[in-house]
């Protein structure tokens, strides 16, 4: 299962049956996310044929692929979700410099593709 | 502007409905239109208890009927090829279901290897006596028979057609005639039996409120109805009321027709209220108004 072939209600659904362990109510579904039933019964009956969740019409609860899928797809569904090993440690963090004020770049560690000329000066020197 | 949300009691009542029923997405709205003409919850639920007895043919399911009909002709009743017509019951010159289901048969008919030198497609019961030397072997066919009197009539006049025709020509044939139909109400089935004809329906329906309940619940439901019916009965057309064309209570559409049957209960398509306002409907039909 692709998630782009989802509609936009069917991802919110799987969103909120992932965190609901005993399963949801529709009802509760439906009042959350101020679509009209026609959108939630699309989209139910979409998951439902992926084998994701399962539902009698009136609860719905997520089956075993559908925690599996969750995890895998987990990115997808939350894009927004922060990733702290992607931030910078704070070791080498230090205090934004001023504009204009005089900086003193260690030669050695510039890129040597980006400042060629440099490392050419230092190879002369 | 936000619709305003519905109350939990009315979606829960709805919901499973709509979850089964794909075809109810389509016509949601009108759906809701039709809850908010009922004025207590009684009504509601008589509605999505028709609603779930509904019949809704779509293209799929009809062309399985369609398929069995094509069985039961050739393979059932055994009518030799090339000596057999199948004709729409259509008396006059005005368009009707019984020759869209003729229609439709055509394709279903070639695949099956069946071509026009195999059996006559007829579009009108007049037109039949003129093949009644070539093809003695009738098929009628219909896409819906709610009282079973249509085709009564249609079964007599060809009776007296192809006698007349019999007599003054001095040659005689031995001629049969067969009923076809999409779907038959239950309560027809009596009337057909009494032509003493082999009789093939896809589908058999039920009266939508009668066929299911008795007694007290019965009268209940009878009642809601009415009091729902008396909202839009404006008298104008007495044969619709109550609960459709002769109390037929049918509760049947078929996808592809569009033109609902008048035997199913009016509040489904009646297109005006009691005050002569348009109303939204879930199906539609064709009609004088």
């Amino acid at each position: 299962m692709k998630i782009r072939t989802l509609s936009k209600t069917a991802r919110l659904i799987l969103r909120d049956l992932s965190r609901a362990d005993a399963g949801l109510y529709v009802y509760t579904i439906y009042r959350r996310f101020k679509v009209s039933p026609v959108e939630i019964s699309k989209g139910l009956r979409q998951l439902v044929q992926h084998g994701v969740i399962a539902t009698d019409g009136s609860r719905a609860v997520m089956t075993e692929k559908g925690r599996d899928f969750v995890k895998t797809a987990r990115w997808q569904l939350w894009p927004g979700a922060s990733k702290p090993w992607r931030q910078c440690p704070p070791e080498f963090k230090q205090e934004a410099l001023p504009v204009n004020s005089p900086y003193a770049p260690q030669i050695t560690l510039l890129d040597k593709r980006a400042f060629p000329q440099v490392h050419q000066m230092r190879k002369g020197k | 502007m936000r619709k305003p949300r519905i109350p939990a009691s009315q979606f829960n009542e709805f919901f499973p409905l709509l979850y089964e029923k794909p075809w109810l997405e389509d016509r949601f709205e009108e759906m809701m239109e039709l809850t908010n003409l009922c004025s207590y919850e009684a009504q509601r639920s008589l509605i999505y208890t028709l609603l779930a007895r509904f019949n809704y043919l779509d293209d799929s399911r009809l062309n399985l009927v369609l398929r069995r009909i094509i069985k039961q002709v050739f393979d059932v009743w055994l009518l030799p090829r090339g000596q057999t017509q199948i004709v729409a019951v259509t008396l006059d010159e005005s368009a009707d279901g019984a020759q869209a289901v003729l229609y439709d048969l055509k394709g279903l008919l070639a695949a099956e290897g069946i071509g026009p030198k195999d059996v006559k497609l007829v579009n009108r019961v007049e037109e039949a006596r003129e093949n009644l030397y070539k093809c003695p072997n009738v098929v009628l066919i219909d896409d819906f028979v709610g009282s079973g009197q249509t085709m009564r009539s249609r079964v007599q006049h060809l009776r007296v057609e192809f006698d007349n025709k019999i007599r003054k020509k001095g040659i005689p044939v031995t001629y049969t005639i067969n009923i076809c139909a999409v779907a038959c109400m239950e309560a027809a089935q009596a009337e057909i039996q009494a032509l003493n004809v082999p009789f093939f329906a896809g589908v058999s329906l039920l009266k939508g409120i009668a066929g299911y309940v008795s007694g007290k619940a019965l009268r209940r439901a009878y009642r809601d109805m009415l009091r729902l019916e008396a909202r839009i009965n404006d008298d104008s057309a007495a044969k619709e009321f109550p609960f459709g064309f002769n109390r037929a209570e049918a509760l049947f559409c078929l996808k592809a027709s569009k033109n609902v049957p008048n035997s199913v209960f009016p509040v489904f398509w009646w297109p005006k209220h009691l005050s002569g306002r348009k109303r939204t409907t879930m199906f539609d039909r064709f009609e004088r108004t």
